[in-house]
């Protein structure tokens, strides 16, 4: 998930094709409709080799459905047809080194990539060299085994291609800025943090307020958790997040306000539940926040589901 | 699956588990917000406002129903203005008149008046210059901005003289025979007329006239009065000094009222006595009095009475009848023993009238031999 593992690396879902092994291979009259589709033939790329990549894809991420869920014949070739085929033809044909692939994919994303790459790093100079460094790793100059591998074999077609390389880009930019930032000087004014002193025990009643939010927050679903981090962590705007989930920023804004009357709802719920009345709850709710010893950070993101990593490791143990 | 999450392209299991995780891991939710696609250019002033218009159609029919309404007040407005404002030329006056308040001496007789003639008089033969006159609104004596008496018109017969209050002669600035009155904020123009004697007090009703205006005497040129606008508060009246200026009466007073018709222009001073010029003001004669009291007005007079003195100098002539009376001091031209007979004389330039402090009303033809009008 961190640093600059391939997404299909970082993302990968432990799931496992249950009525669909790999030998059973796929309809032969839908790959060939595929791969027309795909214009593959364009891209120096055989129609065994797309069907072979169309199985992969598929029984990866178990053809888009969850794990409990039976695959059928129609569910399959949904999955397939909402995969963005030309796109994923002119990715594998690039990782396999085609010529063709890499003309078409130069013509279509040359200038789009360093469009993107200048956006992210708002910099007209640090763009292009983000995006010289990410074809460099495109083309497969890294060597894997004695193997060069394209980072573009990982790319699965379920999001389009362009926004693939957004991806890229944006988490190699995250992490060359980490790196940049780790190695740069203190400044003359670089206030040290103070040792960790005792901490000092709060009052019963603070005490129960923390424990309280953190009861509060952890009950959240996935998506308000979202919210809060991005809206009060990360101080994300409204249009920004509506943007990331597919809404209107206004429906954002009503999600919000109505989340926190909730949780201050049941917070006071909670604070009642430990024995306060519901006037000492209300005063409760107007303590100075640094006078709290709750770290929000880490209560949100201490998610009561497990992240893509801890299920990926969950079933490589399995 | 982070470009497949942010692209809306997994299912609802995959998201879920996609948004759990981003709660939680502050790189992914970095690098999801990093990978956002370029916001797009703004498009120009135009398109938004076309936007805007098509998605709120309501909001666009009322901004143009708005602007036809202001389009339809500002043609309405220049209707009205073009209507009220003069349209003839130089010698024709367009006025919009409201109705002003009159006065109770003021009002109108019963009888009703014929229809006012809109040539004033006939043009005198030796003026060389069209010259527009006005008749005034009556009001009471104001002062104008240097402390001066201005006594308008009285009864808006004739050819009305101005009054001048300033002991300063001579008196420019002013034009002779124009009277413009300003009655409670109105401004009213009128043409001088000679309506009949019954309806010569009458004040102009309402409405719009356009009057014919005609030249009096060069000694009367005012040049120019524009009237810029017949509404109230807006009226402005720009008018030129006479030329050439009048000189001082012999009598060293101030002139109360001027009347010119012809080559004669008469003035009364501030102590009643009568002046005769014969060069547009430049020299004075002292008229002897054949009336009692003091000369408080002059004007020209109307055409009835014109008629009705015309009549009786002819049956004065055929009677061979003397003057009634003789000038006093060195200065004051006496009228001839034997007025000379006006056989197959023409209609005279113009026929003067006074009017003493008595109200007695007195005619002549020449300023110098006056006749108690009829």
């Amino acid at each position: 998930m961190h640093g600059t593992r391939p997404q299909s690396e970082e993302l990968n879902l432990a799931v496992a094709p249950q009525t669909l092994d790999s030998e059973s291979g796929l309809p032969a009259r839908l790959v060939d409709e595929l791969w027309l589709a795909a214009e593959a033939a364009s891209m120096d790329l055989s129609r065994d080799e797309f069907e072979q990549v169309l199985l992969e894809v598929g029984v990866k991420h178990h053809f888009g459905l969850a794990p409990e869920v039976a695959l059928t014949a129609a569910r399959q070739e949904s999955f397939l047809r909402a995969l963005q085929l030309r796109d994923l033809a002119l990715a594998q044909a690039c990782a396999l080194g085609r010529d063709e692939a890499w003309q078409q994919f130069l013509s279509r994303f040359r200038e789009p990539l360093t469009q993107a790459a200048i956006a992210i790093t708002r910099s007209s100079s640090l763009g292009p060299e983000l995006a010289d460094s990410l074809y460099a790793d495109l083309f497969g100059l890294r060597e894997h085994d004695g193997l060069r591998k394209s980072p573009l074999a990982s790319y699965s077609g379920r999001g389009s291609l362009m926004g693939w390389l957004r991806t890229s880009l944006a988490q190699r930019f995250v992490d060359h800025h980490r790196r940049t930032h780790r190695e740069e000087p203190l400044t003359d004014g670089a206030v040290f943090a103070a040792a960790e002193s005792t901490p000092i025990p709060l009052p019963k009643e603070l005490a129960a307020l923390g424990r309280s939010i953190s009861a509060a927050l952890e009950d959240l679903p996935a998506e308000d958790r979202f919210l809060l981090s991005a809206y009060f962590l990360d101080q994300r705007t409204l249009q920004q997040i509506a943007q990331v989930l597919l809404v209107h920023e206004a429906t954002i804004s009503r999600k919000l306000k109505r989340l926190t009357a909730q949780l201050r709802e049941q917070l006071l719920k909670n604070l009642q539940a430990s024995g306060m009345s519901r006037r000492a709850a209300e005063e409760a709710l107007g303590t100075d926040p640094r006078d709290l010893s709750v770290n929000l950070r880490a209560v949100l993101q201490v998610s009561a589901a497990p992240a893509f990593s801890l299920k990926e490791a969950k079933s490589e143990s399995q | 699956m982070l470009n497949a999450f942010a692209e809306g392209a997994l299912p609802a299991h995959e998201r879920e588990q996609a948004l759990a995780h981003l709660a939680v891991c502050a790189n992914c939710r970095e690098i999801v917000f990093l990978a956002q696609p370029i916001a797009p250019v703004e498009a120009p002033a135009e398109s938004i406002w076309k936007h805007w218009f098509r998605s709120a159609p309501v909001f666009g029919i009322g901004i143009g129903a708005a602007a036809l309404a202001c389009a339809l007040i500002f043609a309405l407005t220049l209707w009205t203005h073009r209507v009220a404002a003069p349209t003839a030329p130089p010698q024709t006056a367009s006025t919009h008149l409201p109705a002003p308040p009159l006065p109770p001496e003021e009002a109108p007789p019963k009888v009703a008046p014929p229809p006012r003639p809109l040539r004033a008089h006939p043009p005198a033969v030796n003026a060389p210059e069209p010259m527009p006159l006005y008749k005034p609104v009556p009001q009471p004596p104001t002062l104008d901005g240097r402390g001066r008496e201005w006594v308008t018109g009285h009864d808006g017969r004739g050819l009305v003289g101005r009054g001048f209050g300033n002991d300063t002669a001579p008196v420019g600035g002013m034009g002779f025979g124009s009277g413009v009155g300003i009655a409670g904020g109105v401004m009213a123009v009128t043409p001088t007329a000679a309506p009949p004697t019954g309806a010569a007090d009458a004040a102009p009703q309402s409405g719009t006239e356009s009057v014919t205006v005609e030249p009096q005497s060069q000694a009367m040129t005012t040049e120019s009065v524009q009237v810029a606008s017949a509404l109230p508060l807006r009226a402005m009246v720009k008018m030129r000094a006479v030329e050439p200026a009048l000189q001082p009466l012999p009598s060293k007073l101030p002139p109360i009222t001027v009347v010119s018709g012809g080559t004669r222009t008469l003035a009364a001073d501030s102590a009643g006595a009568l002046f005769l010029s014969l060069d547009a003001g430049q020299h004075w004669t002292r008229v002897a009095a054949q009336w009692k009291g003091k000369v408080t007005r002059l004007q020209l007079a109307p055409s009835t009475s014109v008629q009705l003195h015309q009549e009786q100098q002819q049956m004065a002539s055929d009677e061979a009848r003397a003057p009634a009376a003789a000038g006093t001091g060195a200065d004051t031209i006496s009228p001839p023993a034997a007025a000379p007979a006006p056989t197959k004389s023409p209609v005279p330039a113009a026929v003067f009238q006074l009017v003493t402090n008595k109200g007695a009303a007195w005619l002549s033809s020449d300023g110098l031999n006056w006749q108690p009008a009829p």
